[in-house]
């Protein structure tokens, strides 16, 4: 059980400051954004908005935070070209990889992971595609980053350094995809889980409101 | 795809030791595109090894090629793979908490991508394998350890961002149909056995550099791969068993020369 501020990466992206609005309902929440002019977006109260590329500002973005809420690989875009591939790419493995570092020091136990369920689309539309299978990223940088932002914190998880539960969610909203709703009640029950006893945790499941 | 027998052949990090011994291996079978980040004759002009015994890169003349390629620049990438037939990566950066990412990761998608865009027809990417990593999910007690174990990187950053590259690279061989080979290396050591090493040991995972070269050629001429995306393990066969080296021996008819019996009994 985590109690104190929640900090939620992505928050000026619609992910993420859905996830503000509804968990700041319940406790405080810092919001972090890429951003510098602010989210861009009403956040809910009680919320302190916090800029921050999380590859060089984690650290200090984290202050004063029980928990993260990383939901910036939920729908981080990269533009048309090259380089804002390898941008993406960067900001989502490196800034994840920081991120984790970060919260480890500050004596972060669990992060919760929100990433896209596009990971799984390139199964067959008739399977019930579960969350242990293999994800499944298109080779360009937009579909990898996330991916590589749940092998971080997979594998950093596995050695039983911090939990982290791993939320695949669709299009926010969409038909197809996962409710704000949805959403904020997943994230608060994997924030509100018991601690695994020993050994490391590192577990995915997939939130969909009314798509496959 | 078919072997690569002939023709031209880039190889990212051609500066390094083991990109110095590729190019030795390679060099009187292909025209060769040597790049690195830094000049290669600067490399050697300052003697730049990155260890006591480690090779430097060769200078070769025309027709062959030299060539400053940023692997973190994907124009520089594109542009180095035109023309080629195969492309091998052995760039490396390990401690830099920046650049580790956007060479062993970045780079990587950069390399895979040109690979595709240029249809080449094979790409050896290389990586790391951390025989302890210190933690309990590693593979360190384990003994016939088969190619394809999944690799477990934790925390420690170059194996971390290797491991997110070779996913990347996978990615790439699945999805585009790049004919890639990742070959997994360890520690390296000259062929060379020195008095005072004899009876002193050698690590679990070693290979020499001249054999790590000749690994790229036979990884260039083996016949087409079971599967789009192969991994090897690239290490000399030693009678501890921990780690299987059958599946190089089979698809690229490569073994180890130097197995070092000499470090290995008592003298």
């Amino acid at each position: 059980m985590v109690t104190g501020s929640v900090a939620i990466t992505g928050a000026d992206r619609p992910m993420g400051a859905a996830l503000c609005r509804g968990l700041s309902a319940a406790g405080e929440v810092i919001a972090i954004g890429e951003s510098p002019g602010g989210p861009g977006t009403d956040l809910g109260g009680a919320v302190a908005y916090r800029s921050a590329d999380l590859r060089e500002g984690a650290r200090e973005a984290l202050q004063g935070a029980a928990a993260v809420v990383h939901a910036q690989p939920h729908g981080r875009p990269a533009a048309e070209g090259w380089a804002p591939e390898a941008e993406v790419l960067d900001v989502l493995s490196r800034g994840t990889y920081v991120l984790v570092q970060a919260a480890r020091e500050a004596g972060i136990g669990r992060i919760v992971l929100v990433s896209p369920m596009s990971l799984m689309q390139d199964y067959p539309a008739d399977y019930a595609v579960e969350p242990w299978w293999r994800p499944r990223p298109r080779p360009d940088g937009e579909s990898l980053a996330p991916y590589l932002a749940e092998l971080v914190c997979r594998e950093i998880a596995r050695t039983g350094a911090i939990e982290v539960c791993c939320l695949r969610m669709g299009r926010l909203d969409d038909p197809e995809g996962t409710s704000s709703a949805d959403a904020v009640a997943a994230v608060a029950a994997a924030l509100g889980r018991e601690a695994a006893a020993d050994g490391y945790w590192w577990h995915v499941d997939h939130v969909l409101t009314g798509g496959k | 795809m078919a072997a690569v027998d002939n023709g031209r052949v880039v190889i990212f990090g051609a500066g390094g030791p083991v990109g110095a011994t590729t190019t030795e291996a390679l060099k009187d079978h292909y025209t060769l595109r040597c790049t690195d980040v830094m000049p290669l004759e600067q490399i050697v002009a300052q003697e730049r090894r990155q260890s006591a015994r480690a090779p430097l890169p060769p200078l070769l003349p025309a027709p062959h090629e030299r060539r400053v390629v940023d692997v973190t620049r994907y124009d520089q990438v594109l542009e180095a793979c035109r023309g080629m037939d195969a492309a091998i990566d052995v760039t490396v950066l390990r401690d830099h908490p920046e650049k580790a990412f956007t060479v062993n990761t970045v780079g990587a998608f950069h390399v895979a991508r040109a690979a595709a865009e240029c249809g080449l027809k094979r790409l050896i990417h290389t990586g790391p394998f951390h025989v302890s990593l210190h933690h309990a999910a590693d593979s360190w007690l384990d003994h016939d350890v088969p190619d394809e174990i999944p690799l477990h990187p934790g925390d420690d950053l170059y194996a971390l961002t290797k491991y997110l590259g070779g996913e990347i690279t996978r990615v790439f061989a699945e999805g585009r149909g790049v004919e890639t080979l990742t070959l997994l290396y360890c520690l390296f050591r000259p062929r060379e056995v020195l008095p005072e090493e004899r009876g002193r040991g050698v690590g679990p995972f070693t290979v020499s550099w001249e054999d790590t070269g000749r690994a790229m050629l036979h990884g260039l001429r083996a016949p087409a791969m079971p599967s789009p995306h192969e991994v090897f393990l690239i290490c000399a066969g030693q009678p501890h068993r921990k780690y299987r080296v059958d599946k190089a021996r089979r698809l690229l008819n490569w073994e180890a020369a130097d197995t070092w019996e000499e470090l290995l009994r008592r003298s």
